[in-house]
Order: structure tokens, then sequence, then C-alpha cells
């Protein structure tokens, strides 16, 4: 009994030695001090945090522990470098993070750190790295943008030609407090020679559903836009459109509007998963995100057969081509007109929900911690896919850069398929 | 020489049987970078063939073909996010080769066993609330999916076995017996980053009640 016992006591012990031990894992929600003091910690740290909490692992082809194998050794280097010099170049430093993080596929993602012992001729000791500005420019249609459409449509305006009239045109500037912005609106009722009519919006932002709770100018900008849609006979509307040019993005709750109005029964639009552990691809299940009917503006433009087209550039970010991929993947009369968008359809948390699961924002925005980086929190598939970097290719491209980036040949487009239709 | 294996001989003994029972997993992983989720263990079931091959009266060579399901369950702890959780049902074909030290009378034994296990990963079950969060609401979701497997997870299992057993010979020919069995993987069944190691272990012990034929 005595060698039983002693056998099995040994193959416990050797049993608890060949389990392996984990690697120190950084906690995504750390935003205080330092965490580290020299480059290669910092390197160290931002590369596990990043494999942990990263949720396009998926679908980014980026090889991460190759990276670590490359860029590992020259971050050791820049130590040597400071230990010589004194200080390291913030120059030096972004290239080596750019060589890192430049080719993600993550489209809203903002990457910057602090240079932790800047040379004295340094501008500034931040490193500020956007992957998707590397990218975007290397697409054939890229056209450089004003970033605001309000001019356009006021030089469209002042030049309209007699083919379509504008009945009614209002324009406001709003404010959505939790996204820290101003949202610009133009609401114009266009009227054809037919003398019926389309409801047009354009929004800088999506931000119907702060700016809707605040009651103010936005809302009833918008109110005459959705009652414009809502209560015009079917033999006078035309069609509906809306303007998602330049729209930085904002709100998902903005879809109870711009899609559940227009629907009967609760709907999925799209599916969303998160990073449920530190594994590159731990993801929880996709989930489906339903959309409601909203019944203080509905209208069942699917049985009425009215045609809603939804214009789009390269400049639509984030809820900017979400907006126009999930109408068009929900309702049947939908018809998208532009270009392929941005591709940063991944959604983020609010910004005090960092700890909220595995991706998504971490550190702070005032480089405290040494990094802040602004990262999708989920992924979201529509039409059984993910689109990030990629985005919304329209159902009819009209390029702004074959027309030197004028406003007017996407809107004649929709026009034209409205009328045509 | 030749007494001892003639004695050897002379009490070598095939049995074969069926065996079917309850288990409990529970998973060791570090809590190194964890948010604010806990994984407890979780009861599932043991069921397969078992084969015995006695050298001697009081030792013998066993070997199992077990399906066998090893789930653990994570729970969300964030106040607002705790209706969230995730059990996880692992179906693994587990085959323990054991030693088999037995005591006791000629009908009713005692039995102390160790060896090894080989295994391997068949599917993963999935079951529990998720949600998904917009900027003014939090959704919870249920779900019951057989998750795909990825290049993180690896199928293969292997580790040590132990535990202690009872037995009862109720004729020349037929023989029941109870057995507590622990299983202790010494395979991580996540492959983790070699920079960033994070190894999953899964621990299960298993009560089950077996019958067999006594060649």
């Amino acid at each position: 009994m005595k060698k039983i016992i002693t056998i099995a006591v040994i193959l416990v012990l050797i049993g608890t030695s060949c389990r392996k031990q984990a690697d120190y894992m950084p906690y995504i929600g750390e935003n205080g001090e330092l965490a580290y003091s020299t480059y290669t910690e910092q390197f160290d740290y931002l590369w596990k945090v990043l494999s942990t909490g990263y949720v396009f692992w998926d679908v980014d082809t980026t090889d991460w522990d190759a990276a670590y194998n490359r860029y590992y050794p020259k971050f050791q280097e820049l130590d040597k470098k400071y230990e010589q010099v004194g200080y390291v170049s913030t120059d030096e430093l972004r290239e080596l993070y750019t060589g890192l993080v430049g080719g993600m596929v993550d489209h809203h993602m903002s990457f910057r750190v602090r240079n932790l012992h800047p040379a004295p001729d340094d501008q500034s000791s931040a490193v500020y790295i956007t992957p998707y500005s590397l990218e975007i420019p290397t697409r054939d249609y890229y056209f450089e943008s004003a970033g605001d459409e309000s001019m356009g449509i006021q030089l469209f305006l002042q030049n309209i030609e007699t083919q379509y009239t504008v009945e009614v045109h209002e324009e406001c500037t709003d404010y959505a407090p939790e996204l820290g912005m101003t949202i610009r609106y133009h609401y114009i009722l266009f009227k054809l020679p037919d003398g019926r009519k389309i409801p047009y919006l354009w929004q800088s932002s999506a931000g119907i559903t702060p700016v809707m709770l605040q009651n103010g100018v936005g809302a009833q900008l918008l109110d005459h836009y959705f009652r414009a849609i809502v209560e015009t006979p079917r033999n006078e509307l035309a069609g509906i459109i809306l303007d998602n040019r330049c729209n930085r993005g904002g709100y998902q709750d903005d879809l109870d509007y711009l899609v559940g109005n227009y629907l009967n029964e609760r709907t999925e639009i799209m599916k969303t998963r998160y990073k449920e552990g530190p594994g590159r691809l731990e993801h929880s299940v996709w989930t489906p995100y339903y959309i409601e009917p909203n019944k203080t503006y509905h209208r069942d433009i699917t049985a009425e057969n009215i045609p809603y087209v939804v214009i789009c550039d390269i400049n639509s970010v984030s809820m900017g081509e979400i907006e126009p991929m999930t109408i068009k993947a929900v309702l049947p009369t939908a018809h998208t007109i532009g270009e392929r968008t941005h591709g940063g359809t991944g959604p983020l948390q609010p910004a005090n929900c960092i700890d909220l699961n595995y991706g998504g924002p971490f550190g702070d925005q005032s480089l405290a911690c040494g990094h802040y980086v602004y990262t999708s929190s989920f992924e979201a598939q529509i039409c059984g896919k993910v689109w990030e970097g990629i985005g919304h290719t329209p159902d009819e491209i009209v390029l702004r850069k074959n027309y030197n980036g004028d406003f007017r040949p996407q809107l004649d487009a929709a026009m034209r398929y409205i009328q045509e239709r | 020489m030749l007494l001892c294996i003639t004695a050897l001989t002379a009490s070598a003994q095939w049995s074969v049987g069926v065996k079917g029972g309850w288990d409990r997993t529970t998973i060791t992983r570090s809590d190194a970078g964890r948010i604010d989720e806990s994984y407890i263990g979780f009861s599932g079931f043991d069921a397969g063939i078992q084969a015995r091959y006695g050298f001697t009266e009081w030792f013998a060579l066993r070997a199992d073909l077990s399906l066998m399901r090893r789930s653990y369950r994570m729970e969300r702890n964030l106040n607002y996010l705790d209706p969230v959780f995730t059990n996880h049902h692992n179906y693994y074909l587990m085959l323990p080769v054991l030693a088999d030290f037995s005591f006791g009378g000629e009908n009713f034994r005692g039995h102390a066993y160790a060896g090894g296990y080989m295994g391997c990963w068949l599917r993963e079950r999935r079951i529990g609330t998720t949600y998904w969060m917009t900027d003014y609401y939090v959704y919870f979701n249920d779900f019951d999916e057989v998750r795909e497997f990825t290049s993180e997870d690896n199928r293969f299992c292997a580790g040590l076995v132990g535990g202690l057993g009872l037995s009862y010979k109720l004729d020349d020919h037929w023989g029941i017996n109870l057995d507590a069995l622990y299983y202790y993987d010494l395979t991580s069944h996540h492959r983790s980053s070699e920079h960033l190691r994070d190894p999953r272990y899964l621990n299960t012990l298993s009560v089950t009640f077996g019958a067999s034929y006594i060649f």
C-alpha cells in the first residue's frame, strides 16, 4: 500500500510540474501610471494588449507573432540608443510603430503612444498612427475631401437647374454631448418636374438619437424630414434620399429611425461579437442585433414600393457606412449610390466601458499611462460577412474623383434612379 | 521462472463491459489580465466500454474507451452584465489506460488506479446568454450553438488519471464496479502565442458504474 501511495504522490508531483505557467498578461483596463519604463517594455505591453484585445484577428492578415520577433530587437536597439545619447527621436519611434500597426485592418483604429525620452528638438512626444489613413489614399478612387458637405450643398442650391426644384430647405447645427461633436443637417424637399416630391437628408454624423432626445433645432429638422416621408401621399412621393457622404459615424440607435421607421416587424439587421477571452480567436457567439418597428414615423415603404436611396462615399465612416449597409440588407426598395466606403464597421463601446470585454479602446487619452489605443470593441457581420477594411460597395458606382470631387453627380444619379424606377 | 509464469497465467482473466456515470470538470487557467469573468465547475457525463486483464489476483491492466462531456461554466460578474454566462460543453473521446491494484476478498474488492490517457476533443457546444450594447441600450440574447474549432484549439489531450474503485463479483461470469477517477490534463486545450503563453487545463472527476462479463 505504501508503494502505491508513493507512486501516486510521485505521479501527482510530475503532473503538477508538467503544466506550464501562463505569462504575464496586462489588464486592458489599466490606465493609471506608466506600466513600463523602457521602449522594449512599452512595445511588449502594447503588443500583448493588442494580442488579447484586438477583435479582428480572424480577418486581419497581420502576423502578430512574426511582428514580435521582428520588432522586439529593434526596440531593444532604441533602449541602447537612449542609454548612449539620452533620448530617442519621436520620428524614429513613429517609424517602428507604423511598421507594427500600420497595416492593421481596424479602420477605426488610432494608436497613440508617448515617447518616453523625446529628443530636445522634437515637436511632440506623442506618436499618432491611424492605419486607415495609410490605406485609404492607396485606393484608386480616392479624392481629397473637404470633410463637410455643407459647402457643396450650398453651392449646389445656388446653381440648381430646372430639372428638379427645391420646395423646402432647412439646415441646422446641433450637438451630441456623448459624441462631443456638433452635427450638421440639411433637409431638402425636392420637387420633380412631374410634381412628385423627394425628402432628402444630409447628416454630418450619425447623431439622430441624441438630437431627438434633446428636442432642439436638430430634432425639429429631423421631424420635418421624417414627417415628409410619412405624410406625403404615395402618388406625390417619388422616393427618399439619405445622404451619408462624409458622415463620420456615431450612434447605432439611429438605425431605429433610418431602418426601424420602415419595418413592420422585429428584424435582424446584423450580428456582432466581442472578445470573450484573451485568446486571439476567443470570441463570443455572434449575437443578432434586432431592430423594432418605430411607430412614431412608420411607413411601409416595401409594401408601397417607395425607393429609398442612400448616397455614400469614401468618407462615409462607421455608422456612416453601416447605415447604407443595413438599409440595403433589410429593405427591398433600398438602393445605394456612390463609392466604396471607408471600412470602419466594428462598433465601439462608450469610452467609460473600457473593461466591458477584452476588446475596445484602452489606455487614457492624456497618455498619462503612456498610450491610448482606440480600437473596435465588437466585430460586426452584415449579410454573413465581416466588412472591416472593405466597407460598403454601392449598387451603383459614381466616383467623385471623376468629377473633381463635385457634390452633384452622385445626387443626380440618385434623382435619376428614383425617376426612372 | 516457469513457476512464476504458470502462476500468472493461472490467474489471468479477461473482462469486458460497459460503464456510465456522472462527471464534473473544472478548468485551470491563469487569472492574469482577466476582466470580471469567473470560471466554475460544471457537471457532465461519462459513458463507454471497459476492458480489464488481470495478471495476478492483485494487479491488472485496464483500458476504457469513453465519451465524456467535460463541461465548465463562465459567468460575468460586472453588475449590469451579470446575466451573461456560457456553459462550455466539451465532448471528448478518451482512452485511459490504468494500472489496477486491487485488494480485499474474493468477490468484494477495492481498487486503486493509476495511469495515463489520451483523448480527442470532438465537439464543443456552448449554451448561454450573451449581450450586445448600443449607446443607450444593453440587449441580452440566449444562444445554443456548436462552436467551430479554430487554429487556437488543441483537440488532442493527454494526461494523468488515478482513482479508487469497488468491485463485486456476482457470479463466475458477471461483475459490477463503481469507480471514481480523476483526469488531470497535461495538455492545454488552448494553443497560445509563444510570446504570451496562456494554457488552459481541464480537470475531471468521473464517477461511473460498470458491469462486465468475465471470461
